[in-house]
């Protein structure tokens, strides 16, 4: 993963050379931690650089999942909707937009035994009515509070 | 603080049922291999918001303690670990579920993990009031080193490789600056959104990093789980341990828990090290170590002593100091703050009763866990062979309902999701998320010890820190503990290399003998 570690050490200067003169503006002491951290983390990044081009002090692999490019597709496909469920409750309200979250679900993570699916998940829909919607008062059901 | 007060408190009905709940969550997610007791306390802290601070904290200590536990049932039946803590009990524990010995094998690890867990509560309740005395000793020095050793610690142990730990926990202080300055009003780093105005809040940080990347992991391989439950008997289910089990472990529990107490009060140090070293510690006295590895009780006392034995004392440093000693202290430290908790002295003092009532409770949750999890022991293999088509969503909709409930705003649904997609991306890259979020709670207190120090000092702030001894000695601790990460470091880049030359080594010849 040498390519990811120079990826994100880049990424890493980039962003502290891009945050820095933000702190000009602030009045007094409050640009003084923010800075230190900055540089804290403009040397790690820069550490990490050096040490992604010096392949005898590169430490093997140590991530979780699976290291191919490709296996990320579904999950990015499933925060994708998840995301764009959390959009629709501004307009539909929670439980609709989570129904439908749960049916798209259904198929595109291909669960095998769909009635075992489709039972748990309206368990947990009844747990968070229970528990959020009446116990805690959580108002998940109007989507005036979801910002629509 | 008064004792009877204090023991009305603990049998309070709605304590009571906190326990319970957090005991029976903690079984449940420690019982699914891939769920984590930090998953557990992230999902189960929003609904704790409700409650009494008190009945809080008791349901997300008896769901840490009981996660810790119940690890073991997925280890012993199906040796897929619930956590990373029982990766040592599943060595001898499906062993003997192979051998049609599961119940066995359960009975051992269920005493094992209620006496190093109540060992661990009674360590927590000796050694923690004491210790809070060195709290009032602090000034802004202290605190900023205290804030900076506690990074560098959790940084370069919790996980294994020193820059990234580090780069974590500095990004999780910088987060911790955006929004506005409490001095002056200005704010800081919102590029202009408004809902940043009030800082990135804590909880959907913390689900994002934990629960959501959770889930997006499992959708890797979102059809592997489906596992069978290893082969069991049909023998009398006894409840109780045997009196030739508690011969033949005694010695190695009470080693063991003093072992996971030790590593536990040590920041950084997890359950999973704990329970390792205690494992080790437990074959080197054994005078049969062939046992070990075949099926041994001895080992699975060994392990799962130590791991619960760790969760009342990493407890230790951030109750009195406010140093988590593991990630899912951490998530506790955040859930102290938002129940309006300070950790040091005023929690023995101030706030006492609710202390050690949430002290006594933790015991008696390591024993209300051993009695739930017997009961419900035989039904844990179905509930771990639960497949991750299933889990995924609900942690997903959990996720969402959770960070909504916080302040009913979906500004912290959004946020969930782009740190669910950060923790995604750095435990895919080796980045631990704890470092993270402990820079996003000692931020503030990092913040506050610098600035006031900088106000404070006559002449050079270094000079001014390293006036005061406890800072001192903070400062020589950080420069150990960054030594000894790069020492150890060190030894892991000599040993993958050597790893890397051997199998450069060997595959020519592979290959060489399959062209012959």
């Amino acid at each position: 993963m040498t390519w990811a570690n120079r990826l994100v050490g880049l990424l890493l200067l980039g962003a502290v050379v891009w945050l820095w003169p933000m702190t000009n503006r602030f009045p007094g002491s409050a640009a003084d931690f923010p800075r230190v951290v900055l540089a804290v983390i403009a040397g790690l990044a820069a550490l990490m650089l050096i040490r992604s081009l010096v392949p005898r002090l590169e430490l093997a692999a140590d991530g979780e999942g699976r290291r191919q490019l490709s296996a990320m597709g579904l999950p990015l496909a499933v925060l994708a909707l998840t995301a764009a469920a959390v959009y629709a409750m501004r307009y539909v309200a929670f439980f609709p937009a989570v129904a439908g979250l749960g049916l798209v679900l259904l198929f595109v993570l291909q669960a095998r035994n769909r009635l075992a699916f489709v039972l748990s998940y309206a368990g947990m829909m009844l747990f968070v009515f229970l528990v959020f919607q009446q116990l805690l008062n959580v108002p998940l059901s109007s989507t005036r509070l979801f910002g629509g | 603080m008064d004792p009877f007060v204090v023991l009305a408190a603990v049998f309070d009905p709605m304590n009571l049922m906190a326990i319970f709940v957090g005991v029976v969550a903690g079984l449940c997610i420690g019982g699914l291999p891939g769920l984590t007791a930090n998953l557990g306390v992230a999902l189960l802290l929003p609904v704790t918001f409700t409650l009494d601070v008190t009945a809080a904290l008791l349901m997300l200590m008896s769901l840490y303690t009981a996660a810790i536990y119940g690890g073991s049932f997925a280890a012993i039946l199906l040796r897929a670990p619930g956590t990373s803590a029982s990766a040592a009990t599943a060595i001898d524990g499906y062993e003997l579920t192979r051998q049609g010995r599961f119940d066995e094998a359960i009975r051992v690890a269920t005493f094992s993990s209620v006496i190093g867990g109540m060992v661990s509560g009674v360590a927590l309740l000796l050694l923690a009031p004491p210790l809070s005395l060195i709290s009032l000793r602090f000034g802004p020095a202290e605190y900023f080193m205290l804030a900076v050793f506690g990074l560098t610690i959790i940084g370069t142990l919790a996980s294994g490789n020193m820059i990234k730990g580090l780069i974590a926990g500095a990004v999780g202080l910088w987060l911790s600056t955006i929004g506005l300055d409490l001095d002056s009003g200005f704010p800081r780093f919102t590029l202009g959104i408004r809902a940043l105005s009030s800082g990135i809040e804590f909880v959907p940080v913390v689900i994002g990093l934990f629960s959501v990347s959770q889930a997006l992991l499992m959708c890797e391989d979102v059809h592997s789980s489906i596992q069978k439950a290893g082969p069991t008997n049909t023998r009398k289910w006894r409840y109780l341990p045997k009196r030739s089990e508690l011969r033949e472990t005694r010695g190695t529990l009470v080693r063991s828990s003093i072992i996971g107490v030790f590593v536990g009060i040590l920041p950084g140090a997890g359950g999973d090290i704990g329970a390792w070293v205690s494992y080790n510690e437990a074959r080197r006295f054994a005078k049969d170590k062939s046992q070990f590895g075949k099926g041994s009780i001895v080992g699975i006392a060994a392990s799962e002593s130590a791991n619960n034995a760790v969760t009342g004392s990493s407890l230790v440093p951030l109750l009195t100091l406010g140093i988590p000693g593991s990630a899912t202290a951490a998530i506790l430290l955040g859930a102290l703050i938002v129940h309006g908790l300070v950790p040091g002295r005023t929690l023995f003092t101030v706030h006492a009763n609710i202390t050690y009532t949430v002290i006594f409770g933790f015991i008696l949750a390591n024993l209300l866990m051993g009695i739930v999890g017997m009961m419900i022991a035989k039904r844990m293999a179905l509930v771990a062979t639960v497949p991750q088509t299933i889990l995924v969503p609900i942690i997903l909709v959990l996720s969402i309902v959770g960070s909504y409930s916080l302040g009913n705003n979906i500004f912290d649904v959004y946020t969930m999701l782009v740190f669910g997609l950060i923790g995604y991306f750095m435990r895919k890259g080796g980045y631990s998320p704890a470092p993270l979020i402990l820079g996003l709670i000692l931020g503030p207190i990092a913040e506050t010890g610098f600035r006031q120090s900088l106000v404070l000092a006559p002449g050079h702030v270094i000079f001014y820190i390293l006036n005061s001894t406890i800072a001192l000695v903070l400062v020589v601790l950080t420069v150990m503990s960054l030594v000894g990460a790069l020492r150890m470091e060190w030894t892991r880049v000599r040993f993958d290399r050597a790893n890397r030359k051997d199998k450069a080594e060997t595959s020519p010849n592979e290959q060489s003998r399959g062209e012959n």
